[in-house]
């Protein structure tokens, strides 16, 4: 009675018009139908429950009746309902006349005849073939190759290193308008620069054959570089140029520079080494500048 | 207090085979005119509230052995009977393939095609405004209008806070006083 009160103060507070209006339902309910409600829905309840029923036990033994009916075999003939032993098992569908009588030939044809064919004697020619090649490599190695390797290995290993392999380059720089800017010796020394660099990278390796200094591999280039005599020096260096003369289209790396570029270049160059350079190789056509 | 007493002595007796569908039938008697007019005032027609009530208490069958008593029994099905209603009214909509719009006006023609209609009366415009409404806020205001359910036990039977249900219950009011002052 309290709950009912407050609703109706807090709907007249909302809305006086709507609080004043009757809480009957003006629906009409057909006579009697409370009353049979609980049958009805007790009805339902009943023949849902009645629609599919299972005798007690069923699942319990389920999985028993169907392992001894596996292991007995397929169905026997004598549990089927007698109703079978009445109809016959002659199926009921009918067939043109004549219509296996047809088909069965053609069938025959088409097992007898592969869709695909091979041309005669393929099999006895191909495998002649594979004989041949079976015996024959297709790669040779020359007489007694195998038995020399090792020892041509342990004479190349035991040679002394005399000189690191150089990558070969153009000895001219050449000027964008094609005009030559430097040739000659410059290069072959920068070319010595290089091998010394590489032999000072190769020696500086932690286990190459170095002397240890405070747990620091060195390598003593200048010494080493003392003990080659200029002769061999100038020798290795003609055999240089003329690799480094050979044209620019055999040439495994070229370098075309501009003017900015060479200028650039030079411009590391400490002017006392130009003027070094200059007394000992300063011939006219050693070098031509702007 | 009686009643919630009344309740759980029927549940006790639901629980036992012997006893079960006498208390069952009971239930239905209790419960039966309080949920059919909610139903009713959602889906207009008798015989949808009808097909709609028996479906109810079929789910209450299957579902009460599992009731687990943390919340009134009869808060428990008008949860149940709120919720077939709403799939109802989602199936009418999906079969008819209207908008909710047009169902809304559908379920207002079902209204003036009752047979005891009269357009004169107040409690007639008043449900032609509560079908004007969306489901949420109908739900709500038969609720609290006609049922005189408390926002507490609503809150249960909507899964809804009592705020929301208070501003949904306002907004409703004032678009029935409004229905019906310019109609």
């Amino acid at each position: 009675m309290e709950e009912r009160n407050e609703i109706s103060v807090e709907l007249s507070a909302l809305s006086a018009l709507v609080g004043g209006i009757s809480r009957q339902t003006p629906y009409g309910v057909p006579v009697g139908y409370f009353g049979d409600l609980p049958a009805k829905v007790m009805s339902r309840i009943a023949s849902q429950s009645t629609t599919f029923q299972v005798p007690d036990g069923y699942f319990d033994g389920f999985a028993t009746q169907v392992l001894a009916r596996i292991k007995a075999g397929s169905v026997a003939e004598e549990e089927l309902p007698p109703v079978f032993s009445r109809i016959s098992r002659v199926m009921p569908y009918q067939v043109p006349e004549g219509y296996f009588e047809e088909l069965s030939p053609v069938l025959a044809v088409l097992r007898d005849k592969p869709v695909y064919t091979v041309p005669q004697g393929y099999f006895d020619e191909l495998s002649s073939v594979l004989t041949v090649a079976q015996d024959r490599s297709t790669y040779q190695v020359p007489d007694g190759y195998f038995a020399e390797l090792p020892k041509r290995i342990l004479e190349t290993v035991a040679a002394p290193v005399t000189a690191a392999k150089v990558i070969p380059m153009r000895h001219e720089l050449m000027r964008s308008d094609g005009g030559k800017v430097l040739k000659g010796h410059w290069w072959k020394y920068s070319s010595v620069a290089a091998i010394a660099a590489c032999l000072l990278l190769i020696f500086s390796w932690p286990q190459a054959d170095t002397k240890n200094t405070g747990g620091v591999m060195t390598l003593d280039v200048a010494q080493a570089l003392q003990k080659v005599s200029d002769r061999e020096m100038q020798a290795y260096l003609d055999d240089q140029h003329s690799i480094l003369a050979e044209p620019a289209n055999t040439s495994t790396a070229t370098l075309d520079m501009n003017e900015g570029e060479v200028k650039s270049l030079l411009g590391e160059v400490s002017d006392d080494d130009l003027q070094q350079y200059m007394e000992e190789h300063g011939k006219a056509d050693d070098l031509a500048t702007n | 207090m009686g009643v919630t007493i009344q309740d759980t002595e029927l549940l006790l007796q639901f629980r036992d085979p012997a006893t079960r569908e006498k208390a069952f039938t009971a239930i239905i008697k209790k419960y039966q005119e309080k949920l059919y007019w909610h139903i009713r005032r959602m889906v207009v027609e008798h015989e949808d509230a009808n097909d709609v009530l028996q479906n109810v208490f079929i789910r209450v069958w299957n579902g009460l052995e599992n009731f687990r008593e943390d919340s009134q029994l009869y808060t428990w099905l008008y949860r149940i009977a709120t919720n077939e209603c709403l799939s109802f009214l989602e199936q009418q909509k999906r079969k008819s393939s209207v908008s909710l719009d047009e169902t809304e006006s559908g379920l207002s023609n079902k209204v003036i095609a009752d047979k005891y209609f009269d357009p004169n009366k107040l409690e007639w415009k008043l449900q032609l405004a509560i079908q004007q409404l969306p489901e949420k806020q109908r739900v709500v205001f038969t609720l609290r209008y006609y049922d005189e359910m408390p926002y507490e036990e609503m809150s249960r039977v909507l899964d809804t806070s009592e705020g929301a249900l208070k501003a949904s219950y306002h907004h409703a009011v004032k678009k029935i006083e409004d229905y019906i002052l310019n109609r």
